[in-house]
């Protein structure tokens, strides 16, 4: 699968890729209950997934709970360590960095946790908590510090009196901001978001993402957006993966993803996306069945148990990556190149 | 209760007795001759030699790690130079004593501390329940040897009703067994009540009031079993302080028991008799601790799985 | 707030034992031994809580031996907490065989009364100070090593420890600077806890011949020694009993005050 998808990247002027993910591959073992002697099962939670990431891009991955997104994202921040594959940011593999190096990297790739309450110190004020990386960083003065961090709250729009209160004193929307500004304040080309706006009343999402999209542009941030709402993702990305269970089913340019879904997965999960247009009708694709468990992958293709479009041949074989169109790729044996 | 619960805390019930029996056979060498130990301070030193050869001391020192391993599990744990006998002898000629007073502490405890705490629960934020609080405090404040004096003070010396000291008729359980009672009740007291309370706030207490069962019933039937749960933990802290309690109590009132035994060897460091008590004394907490896990896995089956998925990676 | 008030009249008396003290508390004066408080008959001033068998006065011996149970107390329970503490983010930090090791030096520690164990320690190497110091140290630092592993393995796992890693923090930094003051509210809660019972630990075993030793003078000692003279001489043993319960009682109420004011789970 890499082979195929570096075609892309070979396709470019020939320049490292800003990010470029390589069969990656993330198991977990865990002990089962019912025997003392049992087979240690094995958790594939990311199994053998590539894809590549352009500077300036905003890559979303999108999928169902459990389909690998979250392990994923942690895998590219070195939060986890892979089981195999690799992870190369402009060119230097994140394992094989030296501890200086490693260092170097957080002050160009961040990450933005799903839980903003968690991701902060309960005792630390908020002025105090967006102000530390610079001081891990030795990158000012104490006082500097933290005229720079109420400098980066500000242009997130939080006023000053939020500065000297502490997390669980200030709103989720506000919070969420808290810990972007966290973020961004090393400028970190590199940003990786984990369900950032789940955690926020859907009055809040909107104020948050186009903030988001703003300091993007301004500051020229790379973004790697997961979530489970296409919808959210329609809006922010220019680039989508979906994953099911821990595999990428369909890589593609949002606009050609959501406009010609060539997966049947995606073809679901579209199908269930609100359109703000009374009076149409559309088919809901129903998928059968309950998701497998991520211990328990189904043979051949893994999504054939739920697919509405299954073949015999999706139960044998498991469908290699095929590019339709410019940079739309799918794994399906029954997606056709013209869909 | 699923076969690995128990062969788990089979496990660590052998583990832990294993590394008693060490603990124990490095501090013997560590401090110093072990025919001292073995036979008294008054052997004279060509005999030293020789028992020392005898009893292998002069080998290496995992061989006597093994001898003593197996020393320790035949009973051979040394004799008593106090007494002359074999420690193992002279510590179980007096294990009855304890056991007697230690067993009417424990009836004496459960009769009085778990309904006080139970009904404290049941009338929560009454002056019973502050007063039944006040007491409890009190009582496990009061330093148990303090209290025995007190107990001795009152009854003995000034009103002259009880024997202080002894322990040949009913009349000389009386204070040794308050002394201690006091104290382990009023734990009880406080434990059962927050468990209680606990349990009575929990959402299906209401809803069995919502649905119309009676008080009473709802006590009985979900309330009390349930309360019962965390009870049951305690139980292992409760051997283990009545065991530290004894041996204060029995030294207070002259109480011819393990626990006075014990304290006399260590001030006159009759070495064997320390090993062969405290051994005992391990051995037995270590069971105590096995039957109340067992007894744990057996009432709340949610503990035996969450201890199961706890080791996940 | 009475139980403060005690505690603080009691750490006064521990610090300024040498000028409250009416006399040496090892002066011995043969004439007037076993003499009654001075409230009672045959009482006078010159020993206002009376004298013990030797003729010392009780009332400067009781102040030592405020002065030395709580010394004792405190230096072990701060030695007891850095020692558990430090232990369980060792632990914590590691995983791997290195917890393993920890928690099975806690599951023995906690499966054997600490009295027994103190009994064995006290009776093979002999009763020294600094062995009975080192005893009191040890006494409970498996509560800390447990609580603290707990605490910081669920904060590692989840939340701003792993947030402030991916900012680049070291883990002292993360230890001393996130996870420390998150878990000292529990922490300080189990020294308040600690403390009264490291003062029923010294005094029991002082009491019991085998903790501190003549010619110092601690609440549990003067309590044994009095024992023998109940009967013509209660006031040898009543001061001090009294005074380790008020101190530990107080302690108590202090240490249910200080944990409903920390709690977390209140806020």
């Amino acid at each position: 699968m890499s082979s195929d998808t570096s075609l892309a990247s070979r396709a470019v002027p020939q320049t490292a890729p800003f990010l470029e993910v390589s069969d990656l591959v993330r198991h977990f073992q865990i002990r089962r209950i019912s025997r003392l002697f049992g087979k240690k099962a094995l958790l594939k939670a990311v199994d053998n997934i590539s894809f590549v990431v352009k500077k300036g891009d905003t890559f979303g991955i999108v999928g169902e709970s459990g389909c690998g997104k979250s392990t994923t994202a942690r895998l590219v921040i070195d939060i986890d360590k892979p089981t195999s594959g690799r992870v190369m940011f402009k060119g230097r593999e994140i394992s094989r960095l030296s501890p200086a190096e490693r260092r170097r990297l957080t002050l160009q790739m961040q990450y933005v946790f799903q839980d903003p309450l968690g991701a902060l110190d309960p005792r630390m004020r908020i002025i105090d908590q967006v102000a530390e990386p610079l001081l891990i960083h030795k990158k000012a003065s104490g006082l500097n510090c933290r005229n720079q961090a109420a400098d980066t709250l500000l242009s997130l729009e939080l006023k000053d009196h939020v500065f000297r209160r502490y997390p669980h004193e200030i709103s989720g929307g506000q919070r969420q901001r808290v810990v972007l500004a966290r973020a961004l304040i090393l400028e970190p080309e590199l940003l990786i978001c984990d369900e950032p706006i789940s955690a926020l009343d859907v009055s809040i999402q909107a104020q948050v993402l186009n903030l988001l999209s703003d300091l993007s542009r301004r500051m020229n941030l790379t973004t790697i957006f997961i979530s489970h709402d296409m919808s959210v993702v329609r809006q922010t990305c220019n680039q989508v993966a979906v994953m099911y269970l821990g595999k990428i089913v369909e890589l593609s340019p949002t606009d050609a993803l959501f406009q010609s879904p060539a997966h049947p997965y995606t073809q679901a999960l579209l199908s269930a996306v609100p359109i703000p247009q009374p009076g149409l009708v559309r088919k809901r694709i129903l998928l059968k069945g309950d998701p497998p468990s991520p211990v328990d992958i189904p043979p051949g293709c893994r999504f054939h148990t739920r697919c509405h479009l299954e073949k015999p041949i999706c139960r044998e074989k498991e469908p290699r990556f095929k590019l339709l169109q410019e940079g739309h790729w799918v794994a399906c044996h029954v997606a056709r190149g013209d869909a | 209760m699923s076969s690995q619960y128990v062969i788990q805390k089979l496990f660590r019930a052998l583990l832990t007795i294993w590394i008693i029996v060490t603990f124990v056979f490095v501090v013997l060498r560590l401090s110093g001759d072990s025919v001292l130990m073995i036979f008294g301070p008054d052997v004279d030193a060509g005999a030293m030699e020789t028992l020392r050869a005898e009893w292998g001391l002069d080998k290496p020192i995992w061989q006597q790690y093994l001898v003593y391993i197996g020393n320790v599990f035949q009973g051979d744990l040394g004799k008593s130079y106090l007494d002359g006998r074999a420690a193992f002898v002279v510590v179980m000629e007096r294990l009855p004593k304890t056991l007697s007073l230690m067993g009417v502490t424990a009836i004496f405890t459960f009769l009085i501390g778990i309904p006080a705490g139970i009904y404290s629960a049941l009338h929560h934020n009454t002056r019973t329940d502050r007063v039944t609080m006040t007491l409890s405090v009190m009582g496990l404040s009061i330093p148990n040897f303090f209290l025995g004096v007190l107990l001795i003070l009152l009854f003995s010396v000034a009103w002259q009703i009880l024997p202080s000291a002894g322990s040949e008729t009913v009349w000389h359980y009386i204070m040794p067994v308050l002394t201690m009672a006091t104290a382990e009740a009023s734990v009880f007291a406080r434990f059962t009540r927050s468990a209680m309370l606990e349990v009575l706030n929990q959402p299906y207490i209401r809803t069995a009031l919502a649905k119309g069962v009676p008080w009473k019933e709802v006590v009985r039937q979900h309330a009390l079993p349930n309360a019962a749960i965390p009870t049951v933990t305690i139980a292992g802290f409760f051997v283990g302080s009545l065991v530290v309690g004894g041996v204060v109590t029995e030294n207070v009132f002259a109480w011819p028991g393990v626990g006075r035994l014990l304290v006399s060897a260590v001030a006159n460091r009759d070495l064997a008799v320390v090993q062969t008590a405290v051994l005992l004394i391990s051995f037995s907490m270590v069971t105590t601790n096995l039957i109340v896990d067992f007894a744990y896995g057996w009432l709340d089956p949610r503990v035996r799985d969450l201890r199961a998925q706890s080791r996940e990676g | 707030m009475s139980a403060a008030l005690f505690l603080t009249i009691l750490i006064g008396v521990a610090l300024l034992a040498p000028i409250l003290s009416p006399n040496d508390y090892t002066t011995i004066d043969l004439r007037a031994r076993l003499q009654a408080p001075v409230w009672m008959e045959g009482g006078n001033w010159d020993h206002l809580l009376g004298s013990d068998n030797l003729g010392r006065d009780v009332l400067s011996r009781l102040i030592y031996s405020i002065r030395l149970s709580l010394l004792v107390a405190f230096v072990g329970t701060i030695i007891g907490a850095v020692l558990g503490t430090t232990l369980g983010f060792v632990a914590a930090h590691f995983r791997g065989w290195v917890d393993d090791i920890v928690m099975v030096a806690v599951d023995f520690q906690a499966s054997l009364p600490f009295f027994i164990i103190a009994l064995t320690l006290l009776a093979f190497f002999g009763n020294s100070m600094m062995l009975f110091i080192i005893l009191m140290g040890i006494y409970g630092w498996e509560r800390y090593a447990r609580i603290t592993r707990g605490l910081t393995l669920s904060a590692l796992t989840h939340g701003y420890a792993v947030s402030v890693k991916t900012l680049g923090a070291n883990p002292k930094r993360v230890y001393l600077r996130h996870i420390l003051p998150n878990i000292s509210s529990t922490l300080i809660v189990n020294m308040t806890l600690n403390f009264p019972a490291t003062i029923i630990m010294e005094t029991s075993l002082s009491f019991l011949g085998i903790g501190i030793q003549p010619p110092m003078t601690s609440l549990g000692n003067m309590l044994g020694f009095g024992r023998d003279y109940l009967t013509t001489a209660w006031w040898i043993t009543v001061f001090p009993g009294i005074t380790i319960f008020l101190a530990t009682l107080s302690m108590s109420i202090l240490g249910d005050w200080v944990r409903d004011r920390l709690d977390p789970t209140l806020k």
